[in-house]
């Protein structure tokens, strides 16, 4: 084993002993292989802490929800936060037709987009200050508190600007709560309740939107206005912001951390102190790169189309079906109210059905209830166009009772899995995805509803939407198919990620970098096929493999510029797998492009400044590194003030290695290092690479020429139509004709077998 | 309470103060003021045609009114349209060219885009489009009453509204 600072790094010119190094890198490799089996071995224990716990006595919910130690009081502190959250989007619709007659404003649609700008907006506020400890309860408060004063500021309101800002604070404090709501239910109840408080949540949003309706009949009937209507709604609000103000936080993920830190992994022991192995990085993903994660888990997208449909109904539906009774069933403004806040209690009803069947098909499987959900969405897409379509008044009723009654289960059925696919720590991104969803399902419906109605007429703007119902079940269908497979793929990276800690936390050995079982594919063309590749600390690899094998492209995805469809990265004990470029050169990975990689516009000094972000601050470091990076090859600082593009080949190629210096990797990926160039040039460069790895810096080395990259290291790949084909020692690799038979090797070949 | 729970630092004060200066700036950009109509305005009430009734062209509509005879207020009849703001003058219906413009826009101008003007307490309606019967729908109109004064600008934010359905006589 090479001597080691304190930090990890191999100490400058300490002797290599390539053949223990390769068996010390053989050992982690085996430990992470033992990991990957344990964590496949433990996955259905696992799926226990996501709630797929198999049993099927559901017991009361009093029970259930006693089990988790916290009673019924967070549940309904949350869904009272969800329900004064939709109070403004139903008390706006309830009241929108008399608000236009009394002040003249035409087109209140533009409040619901006002609304979604908000919402996206503090949405991403919201998830910023929940990384910044900032309690999610007091989140969650803070948004309900935000869409009182906007109700309360839009009962005064005196002209469309007026609305608007109203509009604005109300999504202001929407993106709040939907980054908040859902999170915090899951992080307060034990796995296997978490559908029925996700129900009872969604019950609070209806039975929201239900007073809501009411507000205006009651207000009619009271001989007051609109305003009146609206002043009693933000009461009603204020009501559930008073009565979740005693909402505490829960830490993210403590169930789910609970059950897989008690999984069977004993036999490794408590966390120790760390030992004198690499480090663990402390890798901290930005809010895009955490939606990117959320978005390519497959099950996501999907779902998040099923949310939108939510929307729809919750956002676009109510003005049209008020619409269609009034000219079909000729009701006046105050009974079309009184009917609509009558279906939204038989969503409740639903909701109270789903609570319980919802809970335990996801007990066997997610899938199962999604499924359930899938079947649910289709039945209200066939009771819709019906409805709309009977001459019998008491049948009407019936169906849109049960379109009502299915719908509602959307939020819960979706909730449950969203959350349930993603690592925890990006539920508040899937939450707020969801609600982003939902809202802007409900513009785009009411865009297609109107354009329908006018043109065609109400019923067939509602088959419209019936035809998005059912596009909507297939996609809950679709979803289901890869659920349980994606929640599976999540508790996998949940144990293995306690696991790592632990054996890091116990000193063991772990590669520096380990890229695990990676696909990826360009469009429908897939290049890389379950791919391992690991690199030790302060080792030299070389990559080998025909043109198109896939070299390139595994450098593109360790050093962050393209990301896998499937399988992870892990650098110094870390998942770095979503992590940006710019993060994993912080982080101390470096990649030399292929090709000539300067700035051409730029001088030469220039051009090792750009790299000096690294180090903040620090100029004094940056000119340290930039003066090394010209001693190194004194050919450039001859012409540090030349513009990169007056260069020769040769000395680009150098320019582009010179950044190690500025830099000062712990991972040097080095692509294509003698293309092109003159043997002496390539002499000169593979010089610096070796004082580069000597000084600790390990190097991974795509070559074309099997002379170049077998005399330079110590250990190889081999990569062929994307797959690996060959990881050991480089001698090994040179004795091995049948895998250097391929066209680029073939001379070598012939020379390594004389 | 009892259960998990995490130490976490309390909303920063700026966090809290910003959030305050904007609900108050919002809620003052509404004009808080007096003027705002939480009852209903009784002094005016549609008596005919009633709620969603079937009629016929001429379609007679007939109100009560609590405002004295000879009151320089007119009624503003705006027929399958949105009222003008309140403060705002119905010249503004012609757009921005026309707003101040005396003689821009008339009483015929305003009869074409179906706002009429009348002191008397019924009026009646004739020529109306047809909105629904091409869908197979039903022909739903609506009228909405304002107050406007001697210079058809808009008197406060009471609206007075009936919807009803028109029956058209069958196309020979």
């Amino acid at each position: 084993m090479k001597p080691a600072t304190k930090n990890g790094r191999t100490k400058a010119g300490a002797p290599r002993d390539p053949p223990r190094q390769l068996v010390a890198l053989r050992r982690a490799e085996a430990a992470i292989a033992e990991m990957e089996e344990e964590a496949l071995g433990l996955q259905r224990a696992g799926r226990q802490a996501v709630g797929v716990v198999g049993r099927f006595e559901l017991g009361p919910m009093s029970a259930a929800l006693d089990a988790s130690r916290l009673g019924w009081y967070p549940l309904v502190a949350v869904a009272a936060l969800g329900g004064v959250d939709a109070l403004f989007v139903a008390a706006f619709l309830s009241t929108s037709g008399s608000i236009s007659l009394s002040l003249g404003v035409p087109n209140l649609t533009l409040l619901l987009f006002i609304r979604l700008v908000g919402l996206a907006l503090s949405g991403l506020v919201a998830l910023r200050t929940i990384r910044h400890a900032v309690r999610r309860s007091r989140v969650a408060v803070g948004g309900a508190a935000l869409a009182m004063v906007a109700l309360a500021s839009a009962s005064v309101a005196r002209n469309g600007w007026a609305l608007a800002a109203a509009a604005l604070m109300a999504g202001l404090g929407s993106g709040l709560a939907q980054a908040t709501h859902g999170p915090l239910l899951f992080d307060h109840y034990r796995p296997e309740v978490r559908v029925r408080a996700l129900a009872g949540y969604a019950a609070g949003v209806m039975l929201a939107a239900s007073a809501a309706a009411v507000a205006t009949p009651v207000a009619d009937a009271l001989g007051l206005t609109w305003r009146s209507a609206l002043m009693a709604v933000a009461a009603v609000a204020a009501i559930g912001v008073l009565a979740a103000a005693r909402l505490r936080d829960a830490v993210e993920a403590i169930w789910e951390t609970r059950v897989i830190s008690g999984l069977g992994l004993h036999r490794l022991g408590p966390p120790g102190p760390g030992g004198d192995g690499p480090a663990a990085v402390d890798v901290t993903l930005t809010a895009a790169q955490r939606f990117r994660q959320v978005l390519t888990t497959p099950a996501v997208r999907p779902l998040l189309l099923v949310g939108s449909v939510f929307g729809v109904f919750l956002v676009t539906m109510p003005p049209y079906l008020l619409a269609f009774w009034r000219d079909h069933w000729s009701m006046g403004p105050d009974a079309e109210l009184g009917l609509y806040a009558g279906f939204c209690l038989a969503s409740v009803a639903g909701l109270a059905w789903f609570g319980r069947r919802g809970e335990l098909a996801f007990r066997a499987s997610p899938a199962r209830m999604v499924r359930l959900a899938s079947r649910v969405i289709f039945l209200a897409g066939a009771c819709l166009p019906l409805a709309v379509a009977v001459g019998s008044f008491p049948l009407m009723v019936l169906l849109l009772a049960v379109v009502f009654g299915t719908l509602a289960v959307v939020l819960p059925a979706v909730s449950m899995a969203l959350l349930s696919v993603v690592r925890p720590l990006n539920r508040p991104h899937a939450s707020l995805a969801l609600g982003l969803a939902v809202v802007q399902g409900g513009l785009t419906g009411n865009f297609l509803m109107q354009a329908f109605a006018t043109r065609y007429g109400l019923k067939w703007a509602f088959l419209v939407v019936a035809l998005g119902v059912l596009a909507a079940g297939g996609a809950a269908a679709r979803a289901a198919r890869t659920v349980d497979a994606d929640l599976d793929t999540t508790v996998g990276a949940m144990i293995e990620e306690h696991e790592l800690r632990t054996r890091l936390s116990q000193g063991q050995h772990l590669p520096l970098l380990g890229v695990r079982h990676v696909e990826f594919s360009y469009g429908p063309v897939q290049v890389l096929f379950d791919v391992n590749f690991t690199v030790d600390d302060g080792e030299m690899v070389a990559l080998l493999g025909t043109n198109g094998a896939g070299k390139s492209t595994l450098l593109r995805l360790i050093s962050g510029i393209s990301l896998p469809s499937r399988g992870s990265v892990h650098f110094r004990g870390s998942d770095i797998t979503h992590v940006g470029p710019d993060q994993r050169v912080r982080l101390g990975i470096s990649q030399v492009p292929g090709g000539r990689a300067v700035f051409g516009s730029m001088t030469v000094v220039e051009n090792l400044r750009v790299f000096g972000y690294t180090h903040g601050r620090d100029r004094r470091a940056v000119e340290a590194g930039v003066d090394a990076g010209l001693a190194a090859f004194p050919n450039l600082a001859v012409r540090a003030g030349n513009l990169a593009a007056t260069l020769s080949g040769g000395e680009q190629q150098m320019l582009g290695l010179a950044k190690a210096f500025v830099v000062r990797p712990r991972v040097l990926l080095i692509d294509e290092l003698s293309l092109g160039l003159a043997p002496i040039v390539v002499g000169q460069l593979l010089d610096t690479v070796r004082r580069i790895n000597a000084e600790g810096t390990a190097v991974v080395v795509v070559e074309q020429s099997v002379n170049i990259a077998l005399g330079l290291v110590d250990h190889a790949y081999f990569m062929e139509k994307g797959e690996i084909r060959f990881d050991g020692r480089a001698d090994e690799l040179a004795a091995r004709p049948d895998l250097l038979r391929s066209v680029f090797l073939e001379g070598a070949a012939k020379r390594s077998s004389r | 309470m009892s259960g998990p729970r995490t130490k976490r630092r309390a909303l920063p004060f700026r966090r809290a103060l910003a959030l305050v200066v904007l609900a108050v700036g919002a809620f003052l950009n509404t004009g808080c003021s007096d003027g705002l109509l939480f009852a209903k305005d009784a002094r005016l009430s549609i008596v005919v045609p009633k709620s969603l009734a079937s009629v016929s062209t001429p379609v007679h509509l007939r109100w009560t009114s609590r405002i004295p005879p000879g009151s320089p207020l007119m009624y503003a009849v705006f027929v399958d349209a949105l009222p003008v703001h309140p403060g705002q003058n119905l010249r503004s219906l012609a757009g921005p060219t026309c707003a101040g413009v005396r003689g821009c826009v008339d009483v015929a101008w305003l009869n074409r885009h179906y706002v009429f003007l009348t002191s008397q307490l019924s009026f009646d309606l004739d020529g109306l489009p047809i909105l629904g019967t091409a869908k197979g729908e039903r022909d739903i109109h609506k009228v909405t009453i304002v107050l406007v004064n001697a210079d058809w600008r808009r008197l406060g934010e009471a609206a007075w509204s009936v919807a009803f359905d028109l029956r058209h006589a069958p196309q020979p």
